[in-house]
């Protein structure tokens, strides 16, 4: 009888132990849960010295008649704080682009057309990733991510989060959260275990008609130091030309004309 | 002398060929520069920059946000009038908050503001008008700059929004 007993008591302590071993389930995420799954992700990031990823995104580009089209890009970034940062582009038309900002200048080289501009901006690279974005306009897609601030944003932004699933067909189980902000509705999905880093986004921009959609996949991540090789500064073809960052530039950040004579 | 019409005729059609050919290739990269694809569609929009907000141009929270109102009517009796400038005293501090805070918030969502001219392929800005695809082939360089000279028009190349576009400019001296 003893037998029996102890065979009982320790099967329910072998399923006891089983269970709380799996991933944790939907059902027993609360929404607070969800939060720090994803301010977690965000320190992580904020928190890294370096990193490099892959990020592969397409989005929705709505046209006169009402249809989406969709287009694509490929982009390796390289951020090694405090102040360098490295992205090259190669768009879906085949367009390849190099950005570097070596915390003295943003250099950007159209490797296609063979022009490039360079704007002085002394500072980090969260000072770069404002500049890059805000005053040259220069799309950077989820340049949030990528400043060290972006926890405390998250707590702004979000109104509604919800855990959906455990997912996974993703390449490592995936926290699958999705996300309500005033202005876009966006899906996340981070990744289980030591680095807790997105693998997927998709952004909904749920007050443009049509409700275009960002999708992104993040692959290839690499936190080690000998993972963010750079290089940091870019020296442009002899035969290039320098042209400037113009238009609303000057409009609205006082940029003097530079070499290339636009007035 | 009639053998050398059939040469000539070949000669003539190929060269109708070729220039055909390269106009469509040309017609199909269009002004793959100035952020267009092939067949004309426009690849902006919201989306594009793949920000985590975004709202249209010129509507910031805080010229939407409706403001407190901070007039009322006076009370006669003395002590309701302290309580009264009290309360708005505490009502304008509310608003600086309100503003400070909207400010803040602007400060935060300029990052993946987003202008909604992304139709149209003849932009203005602060006076600049600017074409975002080639607007002719005729270029001369001047000082190592590219100047397109379309008719009456002068062109030289800028960024903007990422994309390589063609300012209007003036004549580059000596033109």
């Amino acid at each position: 009888m003893k037998r029996v007993t102890s065979l009982i008591v320790i099967g329910i302590l072998s399923a006891f132990l089983w269970s709380i071993a799996q991933p944790v389930k939907s059902a027993e995420m609360d929404d607070r849960q969800a939060m720090d799954i994803l301010q977690n992700m965000a320190r992580t990031l904020a928190e890294a010295k370096q990193f490099s990823v892959t990020l592969r995104s397409s989005y929705d580009a709505p046209q006169e008649n009402g249809q989406m089209i969709e287009f694509g890009a490929v982009r390796e970034i390289q951020v090694k704080r405090p102040d360098n940062l490295r992205v090259d582009v190669e768009q879906s038309d085949g367009d390849q682009r190099i950005l570097v900002f070596d915390g003295k200048q943003i250099l950007v080289y159209n490797v296609t057309e063979n022009v490039y501009a360079k704007a002085e901006k002394v500072g980090s690279v969260d000072d770069a990733v404002n500049y890059i974005v805000g005053v040259l306009k220069t799309p950077l897609p989820l340049a949030r991510m990528f400043r060290t601030n972006f926890s405390a944003e998250l707590e702004q932004l979000v109104e509604e989060i919800d855990y959906v699933e455990l997912n996974m067909l993703t390449d490592v189980p995936t926290d699958h959260l999705a996300v309500r902000t005033r202005d876009v509705d966006f899906q996340i999905w981070i990744a289980q275990g030591k680095e807790p880093l997105p693998r997927r986004i998709v952004i909904i921009y749920k007050n443009t008609k049509g409700e275009p959609q960002f999708r992104a996949d993040l692959s290839n991540w690499n936190l080690s130091a000998k993972g963010v090789k750079g290089p940091f500064t870019f020296t442009p073809p002899k035969n290039a030309e320098q042209i400037p960052f113009s238009v609303r530039n000057r409009a609205e950040a006082g940029i003097p004309a530079q070499k290339g004579g636009a007035k | 002398m009639k053998s050398r019409y059939p040469f000539i005729l070949i000669a003539v059609i190929f060269v109708f060929c070729m220039t055909t050919f390269m106009a469509s290739m040309v017609e199909a990269r269009g002004g793959r520069g100035g952020g267009r694809g092939g067949g004309g569609f426009s690849r902006g929009g919201p989306a594009a920059r793949g920000g985590f907000s975004s709202r249209p141009a010129g509507k910031s929270p805080a010229s939407q946000a409706p403001r407190q109102e901070t007039r009322r009517e006076q009370p006669r009796d003395r002590d309701r009038d302290r309580d009264d400038r009290q309360e708005r005293r505490d009502e304008i501090r509310e608003d600086r908050q309100e503003h400070r805070e909207d400010a803040r918030e602007d400060r935060q969502d300029f990052i993946d503001d987003e202008r909604d001219d992304y139709y149209d392929h003849h932009h203005h800005y602060g006076g600049v008008a600017y074409v975002t695809y080639a607007p002719c082939s005729t270029t001369v360089v001047i000082g190592g700059s590219t100047y397109y000279h379309c008719g009456s028009t002068w062109y030289s190349r800028g960024y903007e929004g990422g994309d390589v576009v063609y300012i209007v400019t003036s004549a580059p001296a000596g033109y």
